[in-house]
């Protein structure tokens, strides 16, 4: 039975992707279009597939170097960001003292400080360490996270008392029992982190943009801006295909762990 | 428990928490307090930080630049805000009530979310040239003014980064709103349909009042996204023209990165957070006194 509501649904839902995966399309059509096509209308709705355009803009940069900057960048902070959590958490949850209420609250406090609001102070901190224009630089101040300790003391504190207490009879230590037995039963709260904290390092701009100045250290994005803003007269085709190549991972990463992606996401709840 | 063992736990829990405390009040904390204390300093990269006090509160709130981008960043957190949840609330409502293959399109919806912003920056851009843009192309094709120049006009610069900020992030809402779905006992819809509600009374009697919590959460996060709106503002438009992009955002970063104005830049950066920190809180208020919990 179809009712004409049903058919507007679909309609509207179908509107809405079409909205949305255009632009995605475009990209791609536009990078292996000629350009005296994708000058005249209609454009590249279904291009020549010509592929010199990849070549062109492969030259142009080091989109290799690029990518492996952002990629390394984010592993890092994650592993890092996923270590500091860990620990802060079981110390506040498992070695409990007086000054744990107010130094979780200090921890949740930095999760209202907007990162734009900082910016100053943090270049010059980074700039008296000498850290201008490093990795270092794009890694420690998000090597901890206070929305990721919050997470994974929530967790923590779900699972059940006896486990220590047991623990402690087997004479396992604090060190022993976070290692083999508290993180394992956290993968789920984990996975969500790590994928919160990785898409944050990920989408990093502003950041890397000031404390950055040459492509050795520079993440896929900034490289990716920088290059469209001295490419002037360089044809729309090549801006798609440079636009194509800094994208074309994260598709393969997304088509892999969409799920995953998708359900952390609507765990976590936010994005930087 | 005597003194010497509390003092051990101390120390032990001490040392777990240590690499969490030193990053976050090193590059978080401290930074905040450093800001408010920047702000009271006449101070030019590369000169001597000057004592000056509150005065260059006053010299802002004096300056036409930085009230107009108050006013674009109320317009742009407005639109983004109301434009999005509203579009995301009808996505994840007709999503979530009768539709097959709902993971595709969810998947499919959020797809911009996790691009690059700078990539599809790009490719909106091109969208976006005057006359060979594929919109002005449509526009001209319809019969329409093809030579618009999205981004050349102040005003439908703006236009074009509040539906460019729409288009990525309604995804990511609309997976809050999902989420916030699955709390609504299915039995209430089937019970409701059988005493013959229309749909739209499901939504207004049963949908709608059971997601306002997951609302309230929506409409949070999503003005502070909105609030905090800069890489598109790079990459479309670097605040133009005219600084008709120019939100309170990117004001600060050319204050403080293109005329290395680090004093003043540290006061709009005050007035930035507290205005973040205001906004939170109004929300809550809100929220406590209108929203009823469904349990």
């Amino acid at each position: 039975m179809v009712r004409p509501g049903k058919i507007m649904v679909y309609a509207f839902l179908i509107i809405v992707l079409v909205v949305t995966l255009f632009p995605i399309w475009w990209i791609f059509s536009t990078s292996v279009e000629t350009a005296s096509r994708a000058y005249a209308f209609p454009g590249a709705l279904w291009p020549n597939w010509t592929w010199s355009n990849y070549r062109t803009a492969w030259e142009l940069a080091p989109w290799m170097r690029f990518l492996l900057n952002s990629v390394g960048i984010g592993l890092v902070t994650t592993a890092l960001a996923l270590l500091t959590s860990l620990l802060a958490a079981y110390g506040l949850v498992y070695l409990p003292t007086r000054f744990s209420a107010i130094i979780f609250t200090v921890i949740l406090a930095t999760m209202m400080v907007p990162f734009y609001s900082i910016i100053v102070p943090d270049y010059l901190i980074v700039r008296d360490l000498g850290w201008l224009n490093t990795y270092t630089a794009q890694v420690v101040p998000f090597a901890a996270n206070g929305f990721a300790v919050f997470m994974l003391v929530q967790f923590m504190r779900g699972l059940p008392i006896e486990l220590r207490d047991a623990a402690r009879i087997d004479g396992i230590t604090d060190w022993g029992f976070l290692w083999r037995i508290v993180m394992p039963n956290l993968k789920p709260a984990m996975a969500t982190v790590s994928i919160y904290v990785f898409l944050l390092s990920w989408n990093a701009f502003l950041w890397p943009l000031i404390v950055t100045n040459g492509p050795t250290v520079q993440p896929i994005q900034v490289g990716l801006a920088n290059f469209l803003s001295t490419a002037n007269g360089t044809d729309w085709t090549v801006l798609s295909a440079a636009a194509a190549i800094t994208t074309i991972p994260v598709l393969i990463l997304y088509a892999f762990a969409q799920r995953q992606v998708v359900e952390s996401v609507s765990r976590s709840g936010i994005k930087g | 428990m005597n003194s010497k063992t509390s003092l051990r736990k101390n120390f032990s829990s001490g040392l777990y928490l240590l690499p969490a405390l030193i990053i976050l009040l090193t590059f978080w904390l401290v930074p905040l307090g450093l800001v408010a204390g920047f702000s009271l300093f006449h101070w030019e990269y590369g000169t001597h930080p000057q004592w000056v006090g509150v005065s260059q509160y006053g010299q802002l709130f004096h300056q036409q630049l930085f009230w107009q981008s108050l006013r674009i960043t109320l317009i742009f957190v407005l639109a983004v805000v109301v434009g999005g949840t509203l579009l995301s609330l009808a996505v994840a409502v007709f999503l979530y009530r009768g539709i097959r293959a709902v993971g595709l399109f969810r998947a499919l919806y959020f797809l911009p979310y996790v691009m690059p912003v700078v990539a599809t920056s790009t490719v909106w851009l091109w969208m976006f040239q005057s006359r060979v843009g594929i919109l002005d192309r449509i526009i001209a094709a319809l019969g329409g003014n093809g030579a618009l120049g999205w981004v050349a006009e102040p005003n439908l610069a703006l236009l074009s980064l509040i539906i460019f900020t729409i288009w990525f992030s309604f995804g990511f809402t609309m997976l809050l709103f999902m989420a916030g779905l699955t709390n609504v006992p299915p039995e209430l819809w089937e019970a409701a349909s059988v005493d013959g509600a229309s749909a739209w009374q499901q939504f207004v009697k049963i949908t709608w009042p059971l997601l306002t919590p997951t609302t309230l959460f929506v409409v949070v996060v999503n003005t502070i996204n909105a609030f905090q709106a800069f890489t598109q503002i790079y990459a479309l438009t670097r605040g133009g023209p005219l600084n008709g992009t120019t939100t309170l955002t990117y004001y600060i970063y050319e204050t403080a990165f293109t005329y290395f104005h680090f004093g003043s830049a540290s006061a709009a950066a005050v007035i930035f957070f507290i205005l973040i920190l205001l906004l939170t809180g109004i929300q809550f208020v809100v929220s406590k006194r209108f929203i009823q919990y469904g349990g």
